[in-house]
C-alpha cells in the first residue's frame, strides 16, 4: 500500500513538473515575441477539453493599460468561416441545403452565369473562383467604412468576373463565405448572429463569443491595433458589416475550447455530415478549416485542422491536433503578428521539439 | 496632536474663501445628474485658475471597466473653435493675417463669388452665410467615416450656396471654422495640429490636449457613447479630419483650466486683440465664444463666454464667469450629457442660489420598461407627472426624448404608446400632437400620423416641425 501510494506521489510530480515546464517554456517563448512587439494577445493550450495553458500578453487597452487576459474578447476574423460551415452542414444534414445546389437555388435574382455554375460546395471549399477584396479597387478606403444591408454587400461584388471555372481552383475569396451566410439569412429566415447564437453558440455554451458590431457594448473588448514604423498605432476602422459571415466573430481563447469540446463530441452535427468539414479539397481546404499534416523531422508529422483569421488590428491563428486531443488558440489584438511561427513553436513546445525562433 | 493634524489638512483642502460645503455641494449636485440624469464624465469649477473642484463620474471604458478621472481625455468638439480664433488672432496681432481680408487674399483657387465676399471676420463671427453639415445630405454616415486631406475636405463645401449675404446674418457654421483651421495651415505653411502645439499648448503646458486623429494611441482616451434610452451604446465611427480647427480636440478638465488662466493674463495674445475675441457680433457670438449676459434674477446679472461643443459619442459645455474669474467645465462621454443644466446649478451653488435639479422622467421610465414592458413603464410614468412632478422632470420633452430613442430602435408599438400619453398629459401642447404623430408615423399608422399633426397645427399653425414633417410626408 505505502509503495502505491509512493509512486502516485511521484506520478503526480512528474506530471505536475512537466506541466511546469511546458508552462515556463511558453511563458518564455510569448514573452519574447511580446516583448519585440510581434505579440500582444492571449494564448491558450488545451487537451482532450482541460486547460494546459492559458495567459494573456500585452494590453486590451493601451490607452487605458487595461491588460489582456484569457477572457479578453477579440475578433477573430476569418476563424469565422467555421462557424459559418457548420451552420452550413447542420441545414445540409437537416436537408435545407444541398451542397451540389447552386447560388440561384437560394437566391433566384443572382446573376448569371456565376448564380448557375457556382454551387454550396464551390462556395465552402473557395473553389468558387471568386475574387477576394481584391476584385473591388478601394475596396478598403472607399467600402470597407461603410454601414452596408447584407444584400446591398453582397450586390456590391456578385457579378465580378470568376477568376477561374468554378471546381477548377482553390483561390481564397471572403467573398464567398459572406455570401454563405446570407444564403443562410435567407434559407432559414433569421438574421444570421440569431442563427448562430441559436444553433452553435448557446448549444455549444459560448456565451463569450458572437457577432461583432461596434455599437453593442461589449464587455472585456479589446481594441486593436498595428506597427507602424517603430510604434504602435490604433487601427484603421472597419465597419463589421462588410464581414459578417466571413469574419465578424469576437471570441476568447477559453470559448475556443467550447467549440474544439462540441467538434469533438459531434454535439452540434452528426459525424456523417461533420467529417465532410475535415475532408480536404483542393490545396487541403476542407470546408472553413485547413488540413495540414505538421512534419516535426522526416518521419514525424501530425494532423492538424486549422484557420487563421487577420482584419484591422487583430490576427490570430487556432489549430487542432485530433489525434490528441489538443486545440491551441493564439488571439492577438496586433497586426502584424508571426502566427505560424508562434503556432509552430507553440506546438513544438507541446511534442517536445527544439522551438525555432526567427532572426 | 491628532486634532491639530486634522485641522491643518481640513485647511488645506478649503482653499481661501471656500467653505468644504461649496464644494460637497457641488460634489452632491453632479453625483446626482450621474445617478439620475446618466451624466458620465468629468466636471471642473476654478476660481482664476485655481481648482475649487474636480472630479470624474462613470466611466471613460465602460466595456473595460476603467473610471472616468480629472486627466481623462475627452473630445471636445466645438470647443476647439476658441482655440482656432485665439490662432487666427495671434496672426491678426502680426500683421499675418488681416480680419477684413478675404478668403481669396489666403486662399487662391477658392471659387467666386465666396472668395472675394466672405472675410475673415465673417468665418470668425459665423456671419459667413455658410451652410452647416445638414447642406451635405448623407454626410453622416457617408462621408464623415472617410479620411480627408484638408484641402480636399474644404472642396466638399466650398461651393454651396451661401444661406445669406455676408455679414447679415448669424448662422453657425462648422465649414467655417474648418476653413480657417485651413487658411491656417495656408498662412502658416504648418499644419493645423503643429501649430496649435506651437502657438497655445506648449507656451501654456496643455500637454494632455491635442488634435484628435484617431490613430495614435492617446493615454487616458475615453471612449464616446450615446445614451439609448436607459442604456448606452459605443458612438458611430467618426474620421476626424473632417473636423479638423471646427471640432477636432481633445483636452482634460485640469487642462482647460490652464487654457481659462491664460486668458486672464492675455499670455498668448495683448488685450487689444484679445477684447475682440469677447466682443459680441450677432447673436452674441464673438469669435468662437459666446458672450452673454445671463439673468440669474432680478437682482443678479452675469457676464458669461461660453461655448458647448457635440460630437459622436461626446458633448460638452465650458461657461468662464469674467466677473469673477470662475470657470466652470462639464465633459461628457455620453451623449446627450446634461451639460447645461449642470453648469446653472453650479453657477447657482456659486452664487448662493437654490438648485433647481430634478430627475429625469425618461431615464426611470425606460428603466422600467426594459424590466416590466411599455405598459408598466407607461403606468409609471403618469404616476411620476402627477405625484412627483417636484422631484422628476415630467416636461413633454422628456416622453419626446422616449420616442424618439424607440423610433430609433425600430420600436415602434412602444412609441406609440408613449404618443398617447403624450397627448393624454399634454392636450394643449402642439409638441405632443407632433412626437405622437411621429410614432404614428414610425407604426406605419399615416393617416392617424396626419391627423395628429393637423391637431398640432390647429394649436399652432406655424409650427415648423410639424410643417416639416408634413412635407416629408408628401
Amino acid at each position: 500500500m505505502r509503495t502505491v501510494f509512493i509512486s502516485f506521489i511521484v506520478l503526480l510530480f512528474a506530471v505536475a513538473g512537466c506541466k511546469d515546464a511546458t508552462e515556463r517554456k511558453i511563458d518564455e517563448l510569448m514573452q519574447h515575441y511580446q516583448e519585440n512587439d510581434l505579440f500582444n494577445g492571449s494564448v491558450l493550450v488545451a487537451k482532450d477539453g482541460e486547460i494546459v495553458y492559458a495567459k494573456g500578453f500585452g494590453y486590451a487597452n493601451h490607452e487605458l493599460d487595461v491588460e489582456n487576459t484569457p477572457v479578453t474578447k477579440f475578433r477573430i476574423a476569418s476563424v469565422s468561416k467555421q462557424f459559418t460551415s457548420m451552420l452550413v452542414m447542420q441545414m445540409v444534414a437537416e436537408g435545407k441545403m444541398d451542397l451540389d445546389a447552386t447560388i440561384r437555388e437560394y437566391i433566384p435574382d443572382y446573376p448569371e452565369p456565376q448564380g448557375d455554375i457556382i454551387t454550396i460546395h464551390h462556395l465552402l471549399s473557395h473553389t468558387s473562383g471568386f475574387q477576394h477584396y481584391a476584385g473591388i479597387p478601394n475596396f478598403t478606403p472607399d467600402y470597407s467604412r461603410q454601414p452596408w444591408e447584407h444584400r446591398d454587400f453582397v450586390e456590391l461584388f456578385w457579378d465580378l468576373d470568376l477568376q477561374s471555372e468554378p471546381g477548377e481552383r482553390y483561390s481564397y475569396s471572403s467573398f464567398g463565405y459572406y455570401l454563405l451566410g446570407y444564403i443562410l439569412e435567407r434559407v432559414s429566415g433569421k438574421d444570421f448572429d440569431q442563427l448562430l447564437w441559436e444553433r452553435v453558440l448557446q448549444p455549444a455554451g459560448m456565451y463569450n463569443t458572437g457577432l461583432d458590431d461596434h455599437i453593442t457594448i461589449l464587455k472585456n473588448r479589446a481594441s486593436g491595433y498595428r506597427v507602424r514604423g517603430d510604434s504602435l498605432v490604433n487601427a484603421v476602422f472597419r465597419d463589421m458589416s462588410t464581414a459578417l459571415a466571413t469574419g465578424d466573430m469576437y471570441s476568447t481563447v477559453t470559448d475556443m475550447v467550447l467549440w474544439d469540446e462540441a467538434l469533438r463530441n459531434n454535439t452540434l452535427l452528426d459525424e456523417e455530415y461533420q467529417s465532410l468539414i475535415f475532408t480536404p479539397n483542393l490545396s487541403n481546404y476542407g470546408y472553413g478549416w485547413r488540413i495540414n499534416y505538421v512534419k516535426f523531422n522526416e518521419n514525424d508529422s501530425i494532423l492538424t485542422h486549422s484557420h487563421g483569421g487577420s482584419t484591422n488590428g487583430f490576427q490570430c491563428l487556432s489549430t487542432r491536433i485530433p489525434e490528441d486531443g489538443y486545440i491551441v488558440t493564439v488571439l492577438a489584438n496586433i497586426r502584424p503578428m508571426p502566427r505560424s511561427e508562434i503556432m509552430d513553436n507553440l506546438i513544438n513546445i507541446l511534442y517536445d521539439q527544439p522551438v525555432e525562433i526567427s532572426e | 496632536m491628532k486634532q491639530f493634524l486634522l485641522l491643518i489638512a481640513a485647511l488645506l483642502f478649503a482653499l481661501p474663501g471656500y467653505s468644504q460645503t461649496v464644494v460637497q455641494q457641488i460634489d452632491e449636485l453632479v453625483n446626482d445628474y450621474h445617478e439620475h440624469n446618466n451624466f458620465n464624465g468629468a466636471v471642473v469649477v476654478a476660481r482664476d485658475g485655481e481648482i475649487l473642484f474636480a472630479r470624474g463620474f462613470g466611466y471613460a471604458n465602460y466595456e473595460l471597466g476603467v473610471e472616468n478621472t480629472s486627466d481623462t481625455k475627452f473630445r471636445i468638439a466645438s470647443v476647439s473653435k476658441q482655440f482656432t480664433s485665439m490662432l487666427v488672432m495671434q496672426k491678426v496681432a502680426e500683421g499675418k493675417m488681416d480680419l477684413q481680408a478675404t478668403i481669396g487674399d489666403y486662399f487662391p483657387g477658392y471659387p467666386e463669388p465666396q472668395a472675394s465676399k466672405v472675410t475673415i471676420h465673417h468665418l470668425l463671427s459665423h456671419t459667413s452665410g455658410f451652410p452647416h453639415y445638414a447642406a451635405i445630405p448623407g454626410f453622416f454616415p457617408g462621408y464623415s467615416r472617410q479620411p480627408w486631406e484638408h484641402s480636399e475636405f474644404v472642396k466638399l463645401f466650398w461651393e454651396l450656396e451661401l444661406q445669406s449675404e455676408p455679414g447679415e446674418r448669424y448662422s453657425y457654421s462648422s465649414f467655417g471654422y474648418y476653413l480657417l483651421g485651413h487658411i491656417l495651415e495656408l498662412v502658416s505653411g504648418k499644419d493645423f495640429d503643429k501649430l496649435l502645439e506651437e502657438r497655445i499648448l506648449h507656451p501654456l503646458g496643455m500637454y494632455d490636449t491635442g488634435i484628435d486623429g484617431h490613430i495614435s494611441i492617446l493615454k487616458n482616451r475615453a471612449n464616446g457613447y450615446d445614451h439609448s434610452l436607459a442604456s448606452l451604446l459605443n458612438a458611430e465611427f467618426r474620421d476626424m479630419s473632417t473636423a479638423l480647427a471646427t471640432g477636432d480636440m481633445y483636452t482634460t478638465v485640469r487642462d482647460i483650466v490652464l487654457w481659462d488662466k491664460a486668458l486672464y493674463d492675455n499670455t498668448l495674445l495683448d488685450d487689444k486683440y484679445q477684447s475682440l475675441i469677447f466682443t459680441p457680433n450677432l447673436s452674441n457670438y464673438g469669435y468662437g465664444w459666446f458672450v452673454r449676459h445671463n439673468e440669474i434674477n432680478d437682482d443678479l446679472t452675469l457676464l458669461t463666454h461660453s461655448h458647448s461643443g457635440g460630437t459622436n459619442g461626446f458633448n460638452c459645455l465650458t461657461t468662464r464667469l469674467p466677473e469673477d474669474r470662475y470657470l466652470i467645465t462639464v465633459l461628457s462621454n455620453a451623449r446627450p450629457g446634461p451639460t447645461t443644466s449642470i453648469t446653472n446649478n453650479i453657477i447657482n451653488i456659486l452664487y448662493d442660489q437654490p438648485v433647481v435639479f430634478s430627475r429625469s422622467s425618461a431615464i426611470a421610465t425606460a428603466r422600467i420598461m426594459e424590466e416590466e414592458g411599455v405598459e408598466k413603464a407607461v403606468e409609471h410614468f403618469r404616476h411620476l407627472y402627477h405625484n412627483h412632478s417636484e422631484t422628476y422632470d415630467v416636461r413633454p420633452g422628456q416622453l419626446s426624448r422616449l420616442i424618439s430613442d424607440l423610433i430609433s430602435l425600430e420600436r415602434a408599438e412602444e412609441a406609440v404608446e408613449f404618443g398617447k400619453l403624450a397627448v393624454e398629459l399634454n392636450p394643449e401642447s402642439s409638441n405632443a400632437y407632433m412626437v405622437a404623430g411621429e410614432a404614428y408615423q414610425s407604426a406605419g399608422e399615416r393617416e392617424i400620423a396626419v391627423e395628429h399633426y393637423a391637431r398640432g397645427l390647429l394649436l399652432d399653425p406655424s409650427h415648423r416641425g410639424i410643417l416639416n414633417r408634413l412635407r416629408r410626408l408628401e
